[in-house]
């Protein structure tokens, strides 16, 4: 005979002394776990609860300016950086963590209209409606940290006066020149005092300018005459346009695939495109109520943040036709600019109460520190959370956001407007002969024509 | 080549060599893959062994043999593998054992050699005559694939392969090589053998059908989701196979001795102290019979006497917790979600006690319960009444869940299937009822036996079900086909599945432990156990992850070892029996917040979370209804006709009826096509005369065209 049976002493499984760490078995049998799915299920719904309850986006807001914030720009070299810049000329240095004014640069007679940083984070660029550019030294970034007080100023290394207004600009990823938007498009070197090179498709106003994150000479911009223009700084004239039936206002590209941009436009939605083939939007993203002022790709180029005239923020996937998050508050006015920070965890808003506003890129993340365990449990949650998604339930709990009242009824009378333009154009096209009314698909509603 | 194999090519002397030699093999064979269990007939195998040498005269010359065994399945090949290790290792102690060498190669040869009678295992058989510096491993053995010679017939093939093993250097090498590189080492073969089966079970069924789907980003979705399930089993299996601390127990026969008839005594010889302590009789004969309950993690016992005695025990080191009398029936106990928690069904309401015995509530709504059952992650307690009343209250918030009349009469056989939390009932008139609590009707009635029913249990694993009658029978249920898988003589006062799936059936004063030994969900007798003249056998229940079995009977409780009934490896989470009070808190918060609500109990749990599937093709092919009526024609023609009397049997009758049946049954199928047929042509028409109409004119379309 032979026969052992199962024996267990307690020394072996429990720890020796009150220090140690307990001991901890694992199996892995399913049979130990009756109703695992359900217990999931539960796990999920939980959390999707507890997001909701911890969704707590905003961190702060950032008051110094005495008048609506017009744009921002953040310093590629130093992760705390921000620069903002004002209706009334004044432009201001932001330290994030500490949420306080750094430096002032004074100088400007009108509202700022753009701002950007050189690939080095030296020297920031500004332009504004009293027709200059003028070339700031930003501080270093360990001198900024020791130094507290609020009313540092810097004199301008350079002030380039032009012809026009300007209304944006933009610095080059790799390299050193540089573009305003104005009356045209003006490429400048920052040690000229006036543009290397200017270009022009149609006579109306260039209201914005993006540089490709990837292609260093390629840019695109946007005019109040409804177009987008892709430009080449290697050819002379301009490469692409595409005109839509409304105003864009801003463009981002997605550094992650250079290829594509977004735009922002006055009708509500971003198109993204693909700049090779602009005969169609990639994905038409809806939600806001009101014209789209200001857009900007996260760096992970996975999700991208909308400012809106509507007084709220919207966070989109690259890919996703509704908005993710929707932030606002009660005393945020219209949002003219918003940027991701180069970490891709916080999002900051300028609006017109002359408040910059910092948000969390994930409304319900825990900041600060994480334990491993913690951060294991988050990713726990997360992972049930996206496994049992579509069930009506927790699907019910994810979407669900709360909107401002007017937000919320503007939002559905344009449901209503929509929805009768649909049925219009069913009945339409019911009551016509076959084949005489096609129906064009949203991606391509909304664009004119495209010219090369 | 050596003489041997001469001998067998030509002579008739030799030729009946021959048949023997594979008559003998096969009979081997045949036996050990047919004795699944461990437990073989020593004399028998001595036998067999050397009517094999005889029959090779490994004295003298011969080599050994090949057989193959392809067609045999894997888990019989990896047992064989195993028996024919213990037979080469173990086996040499005694001199009179002529030693005997099986060789598993590649996956579809067995070679077994006659070892000499050496003492040490030697290797030395194995080497051919023409290369006797190869060294002593499989390696000399060259693979030979059978399918190459299967121009030949079976004897021939056998013979050819001996010649090409023990030539291999002449004349076996060429085909050796290729098949060389293909095959990995029979170890190694064997560990990814079991490492797949393994992972079956951690794949908790078949994954997508991805083939069936359109949608291209999703099926792209799904395949990276089914090779991370993939990965995950595989790695679950791998833990398993390495890592997990401890062995399960098991109980082998040597000899002659059948496992059923080893006593507990000889048992407790054999294990260590610490097991041994597992074996005890507490006699309290005033108290009356007493029904047993275990927590989870198997550390705590509650046992209640008829009689008012309640008593929670720690079984690890034997102290009585707590003891209180209640001076009152008491008819059952069972533990809530932690030891700290116990209810009783006392005589007119069932009661929660704690740990110190202080009374923490009067279930009034239960009434005089007969059987309680705690739904461990439903936090659910459910009772049957004197009145055949269900109940199910919900113990954290004291909710009453759901109350309903079964309609059955009384009962007190009550089990909670562990796999989906759902309650089945077993009557006195020999039907089981399954219920959950969001439903007043049965889930599932089913009749199981002519008699009452005397006693139920379920598998942990949720799929067998066993029920007893008074009628002398225990029946293993299938559940998912409610279907009689065994049906077993014998009564049964109580039934209790093990976690290992061993069945305790107790009767009388005897209690008998059936075993699924085979692996094919057959259950036959593995231990029997006697108690003292006079005890009534009231209760059994396993211990959770130990190889006890808790028996309360009429004078007290007792308790008996069972090998390879427990579970070996707790997991820390689910189960630990070395709980300290400060994981017992983290856990019962941890339990709570993953509370299951009750809509989450249902005969399928695994629907959870899925979505309803597509719904049917509604239009059948031309071809599959053209399959369909041939099948219903066929189905008529098998029906055989009733003899008539009065001359209305006649042949010709026969055959007219029979005519008109098959008529009768293609007439729909024919109606249909016909409709479908006509219906189609006119929406031709219609779609040639009004293609210039816009959609929504063409509703007026007919009225014109008639005009």
């Amino acid at each position: 005979m032979k026969v052992k049976v199962i024996s267990r002493s307690a020394d072996e499984f429990t720890r020796e002394r009150s220090q140690d760490l307990q001991r901890v078995y694992h199996n892995y049998d399913p049979n130990l776990r009756p109703q695992e799915k359900a217990v999931e299920y539960v796990r999920a719904l939980n959390a999707a609860k507890l997001e909701k309850i911890f969704a707590r986006p905003f961190i702060g807001a950032m008051d110094g300016h005495i008048d609506a914030v017009s744009c921002m720009a953040k310093n590629p070299n130093y992760l705390k950086g921000l620069f903002s810049g004002s209706m009334d000329g004044d432009i201001r240095l932001w330290d994030i963590a500490s949420r306080r004014t750094v430096c002032q640069y004074p100088g400007h007679k009108g509202a700022v209209r753009g701002l950007t940083v050189s690939t080095d984070g030296q020297v920031l660029v500004s332009c504004g409606v009293d027709s200059t550019v003028r070339l700031w030294n930003v501080p270093v970034a360990t001198l900024t940290n020791s130094d507290d007080s609020a009313d540092n100023s810097v004199e301008p290394l350079a002030t380039y006066v032009w012809k026009n207004a300007f209304w944006a600009v933009d610095h080059q990823w790799d390299g050193d020149l540089f573009a305003t938007a104005g009356g045209q498009v003006d490429i400048w070197n920052p040690n000229r005092s006036q543009p290397v090179n200017s270009f022009q498709w149609g006579t109306d106003t260039v209201i914005s300018v993006k540089f490709n994150p990837g292609e260093p000479n390629v840019l695109a911009t946007s005019a109040s005459d409804r177009s987008i223009v892709l430009y080449d700084l290697r050819m002379s004239s301009p490469a692409r346009k595409v005109i839509m039936r409304t105003r864009t206002n801003a463009i981002s590209w997605n550094p992650m695939e250079p290829m594509n941009f977004t735009a922002a436009n006055e009708d509500c939605n971003c198109y993204s495109y693909d700049a090779r083939k602009l005969e169609e939007a990639k994905c038409v993203h809806m939600g806001h109520e009101s014209a789209v002022m200001d857009i900007d790709y996260s760096p992970t180029g996975r999700e991208f943040v909308t400012g809106s005239y509507d007084r709220t923020i919207r966070i989109f996937q690259y890919n996703g036709g509704r908005s993710r998050e929707i932030y606002h508050t009660k005393r945020m006015q219209r949002v003219f600019c918003v940027k991701f920070t180069c970490d891709a965890s916080y999002v900051i808003s300028g609006s017109d109460d002359t408040n910059l506003r910092l948000w969390k890129a994930k409304a319900s993340e825990q900041l600060g520190v994480l334990h491993p365990r913690e951060r294991r449990k988050h990713e726990y949650h997360e992972a049930v959370k996206n496994r049992y998604k579509h069930l009506p339930e927790i699907k019910r709990i994810v979407r669900h956001r709360h909107l401002p009242r007017p937000i919320y009824k503007a939002a559905a009378l344009r449901r209503t407007m929509i929805d009768a333009e649909k049925r219009k154009a069913e009945r339409r096209k019911a009551h016509s002969a076959p084949g005489s009314v096609v129906t064009v698909p949203v991606r391509k509603r909304r664009i004119i024509k495209e010219v090369e | 080549m050596n003489r041997s194999h001469k001998e067998f090519r030509c002579g008739s002397n030799t030729l009946n060599n021959q048949q023997t030699i594979i008559g003998i093999v096969r009979e081997w064979t045949n036996y050990i893959t047919r004795s699944r269990s461990r437990d073989r007939d020593q004399i028998r195998m001595k036998n067999i062994t050397k009517a094999i040498l005889r029959a090779l005269k490994y004295q003298e010359s011969s080599r050994g043999i090949a057989f193959p065994f392809r067609q045999l399945t894997k888990e019989k090949r990896r047992e064989l593998s195993r028996i024919t290790e213990l037979i080469t290792h173990n086996r040499s102690g005694s001199g009179s054992i002529p030693r005997l060498a099986v060789y598993l190669v590649g996956p579809d040869h067995l070679i077994i050699c006659g070892s000499g009678s050496g003492s040490g295992p030697d290797p030395s058989f194995c080497q051919p005559d023409s290369s006797p510096t190869s060294p002593p491993s499989l390696k000399p053995f060259s693979v030979v694939n059978h399918r190459s010679n299967n121009n030949h017939n079976r004897h021939r093939s056998i013979c050819h392969l001996e010649t090409e093993i023990f030539n291999q250097g002449q004349m076996g090498s060429k085909e050796d090589d290729g098949i060389h590189e293909n095959i990995l080492p029979p170890i190694e073969q064997e560990i990814s053998d079991e490492l797949n089966t393994k992972a079956k079970k951690y794949l908790r069924g078949e994954g997508a059908d991805l083939k069936a789907l359109q949608d291209k980003k999703l099926k792209g979705q799904l395949a990276v989701r089914e090779e991370i399930y993939g990965k995950s089993a595989k790695a679950a299996a791998k833990i398993e196979k390495w890592l997990l601390p401890s062995e399960g127990g098991y109980l082998e026969a040597e000899g002659i001795e059948k496992t059923w008839r080893i006593k507990q005594e000889s048992i407790a010889r054999e294990v260590d102290i610490l097991s041994s302590r597992n074996q005890y009789d507490i006699v309290l004969p005033e108290l009356g019979p007493y029904t047993l309950d275990f927590t989870s993690s198997g550390r705590y016992m509650a046992a209640a006497g008829r009689k008012g005695h309640l008593a929670v025990v720690d079984m690890k080191n034997m102290n009585l917790v707590k003891e209180i009398q209640v001076r009152e029936t008491v008819r059952d106990v069972v533990f809530l979600h932690n030891e700290h928690f116990f209810a009783a069904a006392q005589k007119k309401y069932p009661y929660i006690y704690n740990r110190e015995g202080t009374e923490l509530h009067c279930l009034k709504e239960h009434g005089a319960v007969l059987r309680l059952q705690f739904l461990r992650n439903h936090f659910l307690l459910a009772s049957i009444n004197k009145f055949g009343q269900l109940h199910y209250q919900d113990v954290t918030m004291g909710e009453m869940v759901g109350n309903f009349r079964t309609g059955f009469g009384r009962t007190d056989v009550m089990q909670v299937n562990p796999y989906n939390g759902v309650v089945a009932l077993g009557h006195s008139g020999g039907t089981v009822t399954m219920w959950k609590p969001t439903t007043s009707a049965p889930l599932v009635k089913m009749l199981c036996h002519p008699g009452p029913v005397s006693a139920l249990a379920f598998h942990p694993n949720g799929h067998l079900m066993a029920t007893s009658g008074k009628e002398k029978k225990i029946k293993i249920w299938d559940l998912r086909k409610f279907e009689v898988l065994q049906s077993i003589p014998g009564h049964a006062k109580c039934l209790d599945f093990s976690q290992k799936g061993l069945l305790a059936v107790g009767n009388g004063s005897f209690v008998q432990i059936l075993g699924d030994l085979s692996g094919s969900e057959n259950y036959s007798r593995y231990m029997g156990h006697p108690m003292a003249k006079g005890y009534q056998i009231g209760k059994v229940q396993f211990r959770p992850y130990e190889d006890v079995l808790g028996i309360g009977h009429s004078t007290g409780w007792s308790s008996i070892l069972v090998p390879g009934s427990g579970e070996p490896n707790f997991d820390s989470w689910v189960a630990n029996p070395f709980e300290t009070t400060k994981q017992r808190r983290e856990k019962e918060v941890r339990s709570l917040l993953d509370k299951l609500p009750p809509e989450t109990i249902m005969l399928n749990p695994s629907k959870i979370g899925t979505v309803r599937p597509a719904r049917k093709k509604e239009k059948l092919t031309k071809q599959e209804r053209e399959a369909d009526m041939e099948a219903a024609i066929e189905d008529v023609k098998g029906i055989a006709m009733k003899k008539k009397t009065k001359g209305r049997n006649k042949s010709s009758k026969v055959a007219k009826k029979k005519q008109e049946r098959v008529v009768k049954t293609k007439r729909p199928f024919l109606e249909q096509q016909l409709k479908e047929d006509q219906a189609s042509a006119k929406k031709r028409q219609k779609l040639n005369e009004q293609v210039e109409l816009p959609s929504s004119l063409q509703r007026f379309a007919r009225k014109k065209t008639t005009t």
